[in-house]
Protein backbone atom coordinates (compact mmCIF):
# COMPACT_ATOMS: atom_id res chain seq x y z
CA UNK A 1 0.00 0.00 0.00
CA UNK A 2 2.30 2.43 0.71
CA UNK A 3 4.81 1.23 -1.75
CA UNK A 4 1.94 1.83 -4.37
CA UNK A 5 1.38 5.68 -2.74
CA UNK A 6 4.93 6.47 -3.69
CA UNK A 7 5.01 5.41 -6.67
CA UNK A 8 1.84 7.84 -7.46
CA UNK A 9 3.64 10.49 -6.03
CA UNK A 10 7.11 9.94 -8.03
CA UNK A 11 5.06 9.91 -12.09
CA UNK A 12 6.40 13.49 -13.06
CA UNK A 13 10.19 14.27 -13.63
CA UNK A 14 13.05 12.39 -14.84
CA UNK A 15 14.11 12.00 -11.25
CA UNK A 16 11.01 10.81 -10.35
CA UNK A 17 11.10 8.15 -13.28
CA UNK A 18 14.42 7.13 -11.86
CA UNK A 19 13.07 6.62 -7.86
CA UNK A 20 9.77 4.88 -9.48
CA UNK A 21 12.13 2.04 -11.37
CA UNK A 22 13.72 1.56 -8.01
CA UNK A 23 10.84 0.57 -5.85
CA UNK A 24 10.05 -2.76 -4.83
CA UNK A 25 7.65 -4.70 -7.03
CA UNK A 26 4.56 -6.27 -5.56
CA UNK A 27 5.86 -9.14 -5.07
CA UNK A 28 9.24 -7.45 -3.56
CA UNK A 29 6.66 -6.40 -0.97
CA UNK A 30 4.16 -9.51 -0.01
CA UNK A 31 5.71 -10.03 3.33
CA UNK A 32 5.00 -6.71 4.16
CA UNK A 33 1.16 -7.98 4.03
CA UNK A 34 1.84 -9.64 7.16
CA UNK A 35 0.54 -6.97 9.94
CA UNK A 36 3.90 -7.32 11.89
CA UNK A 37 3.54 -6.02 15.43
CA UNK A 38 7.24 -4.34 16.14
CA UNK A 39 6.99 -3.68 19.97
CA UNK A 40 7.52 -6.76 21.95
CA UNK A 41 6.03 -6.15 25.21
CA UNK A 42 2.55 -5.11 23.22
CA UNK A 43 2.98 -7.91 21.34
CA UNK A 44 3.18 -10.38 24.66
CA UNK A 45 -0.01 -9.02 25.63
CA UNK A 46 -2.27 -9.19 22.38
CA UNK A 47 -0.76 -12.74 22.44
CA UNK A 48 -1.87 -13.57 25.89
CA UNK A 49 -5.57 -11.69 25.52
CA UNK A 50 -5.80 -13.69 21.71
CA UNK A 51 -4.96 -17.06 23.31
CA UNK A 52 -2.35 -17.12 20.85
CA UNK A 53 1.69 -18.10 20.59
CA UNK A 54 3.91 -15.38 18.56
CA UNK A 55 5.85 -15.97 15.54
CA UNK A 56 9.02 -13.80 16.39
CA UNK A 57 11.37 -12.77 13.49
CA UNK A 58 14.39 -10.87 14.52
CA UNK A 59 17.75 -10.43 12.35
CA UNK A 60 20.92 -8.92 12.07
CA UNK A 61 18.90 -5.88 10.30
CA UNK A 62 15.30 -5.28 10.86
CA UNK A 63 13.30 -7.10 8.64
CA UNK A 64 11.14 -4.21 8.02
CA UNK A 65 13.91 -2.10 7.28
CA UNK A 66 16.41 -4.45 5.62
CA UNK A 67 16.78 -6.49 2.82
CA UNK B 1 6.40 -9.84 15.60
CA UNK B 2 9.88 -8.37 13.95
CA UNK B 3 13.10 -7.03 15.59
CA UNK B 4 16.40 -6.41 15.25
CA UNK B 5 18.79 -8.97 17.02
CA UNK B 6 20.99 -6.09 18.01
CA UNK B 7 18.65 -4.15 19.22
CA UNK B 8 17.01 -7.03 21.28
CA UNK B 9 19.80 -9.26 22.14
CA UNK B 10 22.46 -6.66 22.52
CA UNK B 11 20.77 -3.68 23.80
CA UNK B 12 20.02 -2.96 27.35
CA UNK B 13 16.45 -2.67 28.19
CA UNK B 14 13.15 -4.58 29.71
CA UNK B 15 13.13 -6.35 26.16
CA UNK B 16 15.95 -7.98 26.07
CA UNK B 17 16.02 -9.09 29.63
CA UNK B 18 13.05 -10.66 28.76
CA UNK B 19 13.39 -12.20 25.77
CA UNK B 20 16.93 -13.75 25.68
CA UNK B 21 16.43 -16.46 28.60
CA UNK B 22 13.38 -17.55 26.45
CA UNK B 23 15.03 -17.96 23.44
CA UNK B 24 17.76 -19.21 25.46
CA UNK B 25 15.47 -22.59 26.03
CA UNK B 26 15.16 -23.43 22.18
CA UNK B 27 18.45 -21.56 20.71
CA UNK B 28 21.29 -22.55 24.02
CA UNK B 29 24.24 -21.21 22.17
CA UNK B 30 23.01 -17.73 22.72
CA UNK B 31 24.35 -18.28 26.18
CA UNK B 32 27.68 -18.70 24.90
CA UNK B 33 27.36 -15.54 22.53
CA UNK B 34 25.64 -16.59 19.45
CA UNK B 35 23.50 -14.49 17.53
CA UNK B 36 19.80 -14.74 18.58
CA UNK B 37 18.65 -14.26 14.75
CA UNK B 38 15.58 -16.08 13.71
CA UNK B 39 12.16 -17.14 13.97
CA UNK B 40 11.03 -18.12 17.34
CA UNK B 41 7.11 -19.09 17.91
CA UNK B 42 6.63 -18.38 22.19
CA UNK B 43 4.24 -17.47 24.56
CA UNK B 44 3.75 -14.34 26.16
CA UNK B 45 4.30 -16.22 29.31
CA UNK B 46 7.99 -17.06 28.40
CA UNK B 47 7.22 -20.72 27.08
CA UNK B 48 9.16 -21.10 23.94
CA UNK B 49 7.52 -23.82 21.56
CA UNK B 50 10.27 -23.65 18.61
CA UNK B 51 12.94 -22.07 16.74
CA UNK B 52 14.50 -21.92 13.27
CA UNK B 53 16.95 -19.89 11.45
CA UNK B 54 16.15 -21.39 7.74
CA UNK B 55 14.49 -19.49 5.33
CA UNK B 56 12.91 -21.79 3.31
CA UNK B 57 9.27 -21.86 3.20
CA UNK B 58 8.80 -25.72 4.23
CA UNK B 59 11.01 -25.22 7.44
CA UNK B 60 8.89 -22.26 8.38
CA UNK B 61 5.51 -24.08 7.60
CA UNK B 62 7.23 -26.78 9.84
CA UNK B 63 8.07 -24.91 12.45
CA UNK B 64 4.79 -23.25 12.56
CA UNK B 65 2.91 -26.63 12.40
CA UNK B 66 5.04 -28.59 15.02
CA UNK B 67 5.03 -25.15 17.65
CA UNK B 68 1.29 -24.42 17.26
CA UNK B 69 0.49 -28.52 18.09
CA UNK B 70 3.07 -27.96 21.16
CA UNK B 71 1.08 -24.82 21.98
CA UNK B 72 -2.21 -26.45 21.82
CA UNK B 73 -0.94 -29.71 24.37
CA UNK B 74 0.94 -27.61 26.47
CA UNK B 75 -0.82 -23.86 26.94
CA UNK B 76 0.92 -20.92 28.48
CA UNK B 77 -0.41 -19.46 31.59
CA UNK B 78 -1.69 -16.58 32.57
CA UNK B 79 1.22 -13.80 33.41
CA UNK B 80 1.08 -10.15 34.54
CA UNK B 81 2.96 -7.41 32.09
CA UNK B 82 2.87 -4.31 33.66
CA UNK B 83 3.10 -0.83 31.83
CA UNK B 84 6.71 -0.43 32.48
CA UNK B 85 7.12 -3.00 30.45
CA UNK B 86 4.71 -1.67 27.70
CA UNK B 87 6.43 0.92 27.95
CA UNK B 88 9.72 0.29 27.70
CA UNK B 89 11.46 1.90 24.65
CA UNK B 90 14.69 -0.38 22.92
CA UNK B 91 14.45 0.53 19.62
CA UNK B 92 17.02 3.74 18.97
CA UNK B 93 14.63 7.08 18.09
CA UNK B 94 16.04 9.98 16.13
CA UNK B 95 16.31 13.57 17.53
CA UNK B 96 13.42 15.54 18.56
CA UNK B 97 12.45 17.16 14.80
CA UNK B 98 14.35 15.26 12.61
CA UNK B 99 13.14 13.96 9.32
CA UNK B 100 13.23 10.24 8.22
CA UNK B 101 14.39 9.26 4.49
CA UNK B 102 14.09 5.87 3.40
CA UNK B 103 16.62 4.11 1.11
CA UNK B 104 15.93 1.63 -1.78
CA UNK B 105 18.87 -0.04 -3.24
CA UNK B 106 19.62 -2.05 -6.52
CA UNK B 107 22.23 -3.38 -7.65
CA UNK B 108 20.74 -2.58 -11.67
CA UNK B 109 21.13 -4.59 -13.80
CA UNK B 110 22.56 -7.27 -12.15
CA UNK B 111 25.23 -9.03 -14.23
CA UNK B 112 24.61 -12.21 -15.94
CA UNK B 113 25.89 -14.84 -14.23
CA UNK B 114 26.03 -13.14 -10.80
CA UNK B 115 24.52 -14.58 -7.33
CA UNK B 116 20.36 -14.38 -6.97
CA UNK B 117 21.24 -12.47 -3.96
CA UNK B 118 22.20 -9.21 -6.03
CA UNK B 119 18.82 -9.37 -7.59
CA UNK B 120 17.17 -8.18 -3.54
CA UNK B 121 15.95 -5.19 -3.14
CA UNK B 122 17.46 -3.24 -0.05
CA UNK B 123 16.05 -0.72 2.43
CA UNK B 124 17.52 1.37 4.98
CA UNK B 125 16.39 4.31 6.84
CA UNK B 126 18.34 7.60 7.32
CA UNK B 127 17.76 10.64 9.77
CA UNK B 128 18.03 14.14 8.48
CA UNK B 129 18.53 15.90 11.91
CA UNK B 130 17.28 19.42 12.84
CA UNK B 131 20.12 21.66 12.80
CA UNK B 132 20.85 20.04 9.34
CA UNK B 133 17.34 20.71 8.48
CA UNK B 134 17.99 24.03 9.47
CA UNK B 135 20.57 24.54 7.30
CA UNK B 136 19.37 22.85 4.55
CA UNK B 137 16.43 25.21 4.39
CA UNK B 138 18.71 28.07 3.50
CA UNK B 139 20.43 26.48 1.24
CA UNK B 140 23.69 25.99 3.02
CA UNK B 141 25.21 21.93 3.05
CA UNK B 142 26.11 20.84 6.22
CA UNK B 143 29.40 19.16 6.40
CA UNK B 144 27.86 16.57 8.98
CA UNK B 145 25.22 15.75 6.52
CA UNK B 146 27.71 15.47 3.78
CA UNK B 147 29.72 13.08 6.22
CA UNK B 148 27.15 11.08 6.99
CA UNK B 149 25.58 10.81 3.65
CA UNK B 150 28.66 9.55 1.93
CA UNK B 151 29.58 6.89 5.21
CA UNK B 152 26.06 5.21 5.82
CA UNK B 153 23.44 5.69 2.86
CA UNK B 154 25.89 5.50 -0.08
CA UNK B 155 26.88 1.84 0.15
CA UNK B 156 25.77 -1.29 -0.81
CA UNK B 157 23.44 -3.08 1.47
CA UNK B 158 21.72 -5.17 -1.10
CA UNK B 159 22.98 -8.68 -0.09
CA UNK B 160 23.14 -8.12 3.83
CA UNK B 161 24.57 -5.61 6.21
CA UNK B 162 27.23 -3.38 4.71
CA UNK B 163 30.91 -2.37 5.79
CA UNK B 164 30.24 1.25 6.47
CA UNK B 165 32.45 3.76 5.12
CA UNK B 166 35.13 5.23 7.46
CA UNK B 167 36.22 8.30 7.24
CA UNK B 168 39.49 8.18 5.30
CA UNK B 169 38.11 6.26 2.93
CA UNK B 170 35.75 8.82 1.80
CA UNK B 171 37.89 9.95 -1.81
CA UNK B 172 35.34 12.70 -2.37
CA UNK B 173 31.92 13.49 -1.51
CA UNK B 174 31.02 17.10 -2.77
CA UNK B 175 27.31 18.30 -2.75
CA UNK B 176 25.63 21.02 -2.98
CA UNK B 177 22.75 22.65 -3.12
CA UNK B 178 20.64 25.46 -5.61
CA UNK B 179 17.30 27.29 -5.61
CA UNK B 180 14.92 25.42 -7.70
CA UNK B 181 13.65 27.43 -10.33
CA UNK B 182 9.89 27.78 -8.80
CA UNK B 183 7.68 30.92 -6.95
CA UNK B 184 5.66 28.38 -5.42
CA UNK B 185 7.75 26.03 -3.49
CA UNK B 186 10.82 26.24 -1.47
CA UNK B 187 13.28 24.40 -2.68
CA UNK B 188 16.73 23.34 -3.47
CA UNK B 189 18.16 20.82 -6.37
CA UNK B 190 20.86 18.70 -4.75
CA UNK B 191 23.67 17.79 -7.07
CA UNK B 192 27.18 16.17 -6.88
CA UNK B 193 29.71 13.27 -7.11
CA UNK B 194 31.10 11.01 -4.86
CA UNK B 195 33.96 8.25 -4.43
CA UNK B 196 34.33 5.67 -1.53
CA UNK B 197 37.31 3.09 -1.38
CA UNK B 198 38.78 0.79 1.15
CA UNK B 199 42.62 1.41 1.46
CA UNK B 200 43.29 -1.99 -0.44
CA UNK B 201 41.04 -0.94 -2.90
CA UNK B 202 39.16 -3.97 -2.89
CA UNK B 203 35.59 -2.66 -2.27
CA UNK B 204 34.15 1.01 -3.34
CA UNK B 205 31.61 3.14 -4.53
CA UNK B 206 31.52 5.88 -7.05
CA UNK B 207 29.57 7.75 -9.25
CA UNK B 208 26.83 11.21 -8.77
CA UNK B 209 23.73 11.97 -6.85
CA UNK B 210 20.82 14.46 -7.76
CA UNK B 211 18.00 15.20 -5.65
CA UNK B 212 15.36 17.73 -4.65
CA UNK B 213 14.35 19.22 -1.26
CA UNK B 214 10.90 21.46 -0.75
CA UNK B 215 10.24 22.89 2.68
CA UNK B 216 6.60 24.85 4.01
CA UNK B 217 6.56 27.19 6.61
CA UNK B 218 8.91 27.33 9.53
CA UNK B 219 11.29 25.43 7.13
CA UNK B 220 9.67 22.59 7.97
CA UNK B 221 11.06 19.89 5.90
CA UNK B 222 8.18 18.58 2.47
CA UNK B 223 9.97 16.40 0.75
CA UNK B 224 13.11 14.84 0.31
CA UNK B 225 14.09 13.05 -2.97
CA UNK B 226 17.14 11.73 -4.71
CA UNK B 227 19.03 9.00 -6.55
CA UNK B 228 22.42 8.21 -6.75
CA UNK B 229 24.07 5.88 -9.18
CA UNK B 230 27.68 4.86 -9.99
CA UNK B 231 30.23 1.76 -10.46
CA UNK B 232 30.79 -0.20 -6.81
CA UNK B 233 32.93 -3.24 -6.54
CA UNK B 234 33.85 -5.41 -3.91
CA UNK B 235 32.14 -7.29 -0.95
CA UNK B 236 31.23 -6.51 3.20
CA UNK B 237 31.74 -9.10 5.43
CA UNK B 238 28.14 -9.68 5.71
CA UNK B 239 27.16 -8.96 2.44
CA UNK B 240 29.41 -11.57 -0.26
CA UNK B 241 28.93 -12.56 -3.73
CA UNK B 242 29.26 -9.31 -5.60
CA UNK B 243 29.09 -9.59 -9.36
CA UNK B 244 32.34 -9.85 -10.61
CA UNK B 245 34.29 -6.52 -10.79
CA UNK B 246 32.52 -3.43 -11.00
CA UNK B 247 28.38 -3.07 -11.36
CA UNK B 248 25.54 -0.81 -11.53
CA UNK B 249 24.62 0.24 -7.62
CA UNK B 250 21.40 2.43 -7.74
CA UNK B 251 19.92 3.85 -4.86
CA UNK B 252 16.79 5.76 -4.02
CA UNK B 253 16.01 8.65 -1.29
CA UNK B 254 12.75 9.21 -0.31
CA UNK B 255 10.79 11.08 2.06
CA UNK B 256 8.47 8.98 4.71
CA UNK B 257 6.56 9.13 8.20
CA UNK B 258 5.01 5.90 8.71
CA UNK B 259 5.24 3.34 11.18
CA UNK B 260 8.05 1.66 10.12
CA UNK B 261 9.91 4.63 9.77
CA UNK B 262 9.59 5.34 13.25
CA UNK B 263 10.00 1.91 14.86
CA UNK B 264 13.06 1.09 12.04
CA UNK B 265 16.13 2.90 13.01
CA UNK B 266 19.00 3.12 10.29
CA UNK B 267 20.90 0.47 9.60
CA UNK B 268 24.05 2.47 10.74
CA UNK B 269 22.46 4.24 14.02
CA UNK B 270 24.42 1.52 15.70
CA UNK B 271 27.81 3.64 15.25
CA UNK B 272 26.17 6.09 18.20
CA UNK B 273 27.67 9.12 18.47
CA UNK B 274 29.39 8.80 14.71
CA UNK B 275 26.35 8.09 13.34
CA UNK B 276 24.91 11.94 14.73
CA UNK B 277 28.30 13.59 13.58
CA UNK B 278 29.49 11.81 10.57
CA UNK B 279 33.09 11.28 12.52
Amino acid sequence: MIIAMLAIAFAGTALDAKIAALLPTKDEEKWMSIPWRTNLMRARKEAQESGKPMFWWIMNGHPLGCT
Amino acid sequence: MVGNTHEIQNGRNPVRDWFIPVATKVKPDIAKGSTAQGKYVIAADGTAYGFNNNRSIERVHQLLDRSLAQFKASPPVQVAISAAELEAKFVPEPPIGSAVVRLFTRVKPAPLGSDSANENVARDHFWILPEELKALSTGEMPEAFRMRLARFALVDSVRGEPDHWRPAEIVRAEFKLSPLRSSKVKGFSLTGTFSMQTQDLKRGYEGKLEGELTFGTENRLVSFKAFAEGQAWGASTYAPNPPAGKFPLLIAFVSVSDEASRVVAPQAVFYGREYLTGR
